[in-house]
This record gives structure tokens, sequence and C-alpha cells, in this order.
């Protein structure tokens, strides 16, 4: 280990002036971004400046009910930042959201750290909160993706959707080929990563090992852990966060009624 | 409990609609009763509401008042999709399921319709050759098993809906134009069908404009409101 080169306020600021070129560039093309990509930067500082303060204070405290409430925290951000993301969702799915988000999070980022890392103590700050932070963000875009697309594909389906509910099919029934399709949808972008990873590009974690003075081959064992937990949460949470949802596109009485906005 | 125990009735029954601001009831106080082996008839202008009355007894749309009766027991007996095998709505769209035309008329098994209490059917596939001569009954010789369901035409689709529906073996069809697309023949078929089917007790209500309605009564809807037709 030969540990990380340090970055100090020189080399920060000069990573800030390739932001300054792409501000110009939208300036001098009317792209019409300059302004949010300026807030964009500041965003990045002030919270990831924030991020490592509050980890450093975190470490130092080293209490176990402080890593679940901040996990707590981050779980209910992630459900929240989901919802956001679902334009065509019915009202009412975000209880769904947040139980699959739990379920899913708290499930796998344990099992990687209690059965895998094997980290002692089981709360250990260090490793729940960047690996439960990784488990829940890179699993977001699943459960956005899933739950954007049972909704919509039931949308498009709507005929056929009344028709096999006017000849007696359940609502599960009538939901099942929309629920096939958006689970699917879900996993794609994490199969898709898995595929490329390690060939089309180095992922950030690794990266941020492999800087930090890791050793590469314990930077990859700790990549392909990453990899499957993430696939694995995001199946998890997908199939949850659909099952639990889906019914929301129809009444009690078994009625397609997504577009009806009462 | 409704006054007389005909297979099928409705009571009272309105539904309500949205129009701009208000409320405008598209069915008020229909009563309806429609008995073992019978063929009735909906006709009246568009936009009366004929498709809304099937919608509504099929339970697809909620009433805002009044109530639906099978033999004399209220529906609130059933759940939705068992009501929904007792009385089998046929809508308009005659959308096909992905798949093939056989892939279409199994639904009643694949959906295991056929082994519920209300259907009162065998669950039995039916083989290839009788689903063939149910094809060939209703004048569809050049569509095979194996053509695939989106390629159908609005003619064939509506046959072969009506078809599948009838294959959940249901105590009531509810067929909404189920000959607006077809040519005299092919409609001749359709309601000899129709007539082999509620021979055995069943029945059946039509949305549909004159032409097929020698069989069975024919009641009239306007401004929401239901009249017995007298011939």
């Amino acid at each position: 280990m030969t540990g990380a080169v340090e970055i100090g306020l020189t080399q920060l600021l000069l990573a800030t002036g390739f932001i300054v070129v792409a501000a110009g560039l939208s300036l001098a093309l009317s792209l019409g971004y300059c302004r949010s990509l300026i807030i964009a930067t500041v965003r990045t500082y002030l919270q990831l400046w924030a991020l490592g303060f509050v980890l450093r204070w975190v470490f130092g405290i080293d209490s176990a009910w402080l890593v679940l409430a901040i996990l707590t925290v981050m779980l209910i951000m992630a459900a929240f930042t989901i919802q956001g993301r679902v334009t065509s969702r019915p009202r009412g799915i975000f209880p769904a959201l947040l139980n699959a988000v739990f379920i899913s999070g708290v499930t796998v980022t344990f099992a990687v750290t209690a059965l895998i890392v094997n980290v002692e103590p089981w709360y250990a700050p260090r490793y729940v909160i960047p690996i439960g932070g990784m488990v829940i963000g890179n699993s977001m875009t699943g459960l956005a993706l899933a739950l954007e697309r049972v909704f919509g594909d039931m949308r498009s389906r709507k005929n056929e959707i009344d028709t096999l509910l006017s000849l007696g099919a359940t609502t599960f029934e009538a939901a099942l080929p929309s629920i096939r399709t958006a689970l699917r949808a879900g996993l794609i972008p994490t199969i898709n990563s898995m595929s490329a990873v390690g060939i089309v590009f180095i992922p950030g974690m690794m990266t941020g090992q492999i800087l930090a003075g890791a050793d590469p081959r314990t930077a990859a064992s700790y990549q392909i852990v990453v990899m499957l937990m993430i696939s694995a949460a995001t199946t998890l949470g997908s199939v949850i966060a659909v099952l639990t949802s889906y019914n929301r596109a129809f009444d009690r009485q078994s009625r397609f009624t997504l577009d009806e906005g009462s | 409990m409704a006054a007389n125990t005909g297979l099928l009735q409705a009571e009272k029954v309105s539904v309500k609609r949205n129009a701009g601001t208000s409320r405008r009831n598209v069915l008020d106080k229909i009563n309806l009763s429609i008995d073992h082996g019978e063929i009735v008839h909906v006709q009246g202008p568009s936009g009366t509401g004929k498709s809304t009355l099937l919608w509504a007894i099929a339970r697809m749309l909620p009433l805002d008042e009044g109530a639906l009766f099978f033999e004399g027991r209220p529906a609130s007996e059933w759940a939705a999709p068992a009501w929904r095998t007792l009385v089998a709505l046929v809508v308009q769209t005659h959308s096909m399921v992905p798949g093939t035309v056989a892939d279409n008329l199994l639904l009643p098994w694949t959906l295991k319709i056929r082994n519920r209490p209300e259907s009162g059917a065998d669950d039995e596939r039916p083989d290839r050759d009788s689903l063939r001569n149910e094809l060939d009954a209703l004048l569809l010789e050049e569509v095979s098993l194996e053509t695939n369901a989106s390629q159908l035409s609005v003619g064939q689709a509506a046959r072969i809906s009506f078809l599948r529906a009838l294959l959940t073996t249901p105590r009531c069809l509810l067929l909404d134009e189920p000959c607006a697309a077809l040519d005299h023949d092919a409609a001749e078929r359709v309601m000899a069908r129709i007539t082999d089917f509620v021979a055995e007790g069943r029945a059946a209500l039509i949305v549909g404009h004159g032409a097929l309605d020698r069989v069975g009564r024919v009641v009239r809807l306007e401004s929401g409101r239901l009249t017995e037709e007298n011939r």
C-alpha cells in the first residue's frame, strides 16, 4: 500500500477549470445549461465535502444506532427519489416502494457485511455505510425503471387488460405480462454493466480502491462482490416493488383504473 | 332480494359520467331482467350508453345506484372475477392477447377460468380438430390456428373474440356490437351460434343495430331509460 495522493485546493480548482470550459461551450452554443452546470458543480462540492465530514464524524463515534439511523435516512431518501422518477405512477405506491427498498437494501447490505466481508463489529460504519450506499444507490435505477415500465406497459395494454378482466381474469393474470416486462427492464442495466465491466470500463469503486493504493486483485474481488450484490438488490427490490404495487392500477372491484385519476 | 328470479337482473341501475363540471346520468334507474334461454337486444341511437349498460352489468364500471342479481342472489356475493365468469363481456375493441389464434382461444384454460365453480364446464382442453370446427362454423376457414392474432382483420378478430368468450362458458354473454364488422353470412353464423348457446339455458344480451334481432326480445335505450319494444 502506497496510500492515495492527496488532492488539495489547487488540484480541486484545476478540476473546476474543466467545468469552466464546458460552461463556456454551453454559452457559445446557446445550449442553455450554463446555469444548471454551475449550480450542479457547487452542489457537488458542498454535498461531497459535507459527506466527507459526516463520515469522518460517524466513523469516530462508532455507534450502531447512528449507523442504523443513517441507513434509514438513506433508504427513505432513495424511496422518495425513485418515486420522483416514476412519472406515470398511480397514487399510493410509496408504502410499497419504501417496503421494497428497505427489505432489499437491508437484507443485501447486511448479508454482504456479515457473511462475505465478515466485519467486526457487525455495524462497523467504515463498511456498512459505503456498502449500504452502493447497494441502495445502484439498485434505485433498476427499481425506478421496473416501476415506470410496469405502469407504462399496462397503460399501453389497456384494451388487452380490459378484455382479460371482462373474461374473468384476475388483476394478477391481467397484469402478468406487464409485470414480466417490467422486471426484465429493471434488470437489463445491471446485466449490461455486469457484462461490460472490466472490458469497456473500470467501475468507480475499483478505480477508487486502486487510486487509494490497494492491490488491483483485492479491488477486483471487492468489485465482483459489489456487482453481484447490486444485481441481487435490484432483483429483490424490483420484484417486491412491482408485485406489491401493480394492484394500484386496479380498483377493489378488479377494474383497470390507471388513467381515471381518482 | 330481487322480486323475480330470472337469470340476470339489473335493478334501478344508474351510472353517471362526468360532463364538464357536472355529472350526467348515462343510465337512469334502469330495470332489466333476462331469463334463462333468452336473447335480449339493446338498441338505440349512438352514444346513448348501450355499451355502458353492458360494462355496468359486467361490473367493469362502478354503479352510482342500483344493484345486480344473478338468479336472485346479489352480485356482491361474488368477487368481480367470479362474477365475470358468470357474465362474460365481449368488448368492442376485440383485443387479442399476443400469440396465435389458438393461444387466444385457449385463454379460458390457460387462465383456469373453466376450473371455477361459476363456469360449470369441464376443464378438459379441446383438441385442435374441435377448435378448427369452431372456426369453420363461423366462416373462418381461411384463419389457421397458428395465425398470429395481431394479423387478423377486424371481422376475424370480432368472431374470434366472440368464440373466446363463448369458450369461457359463461351463463350470460354480453356482446357489444358482435356483428358490426361482419358481412351478412358471417353475422348469421354468429347469431346461429348465439341461438345454440342460449338453448342450453344460458342467455345473451346484445348491443347492436337491428338486422339480426329476429330472434329474441328488443329493448330500446334512449336518454338513459329503457323501454320495451313491441313487435
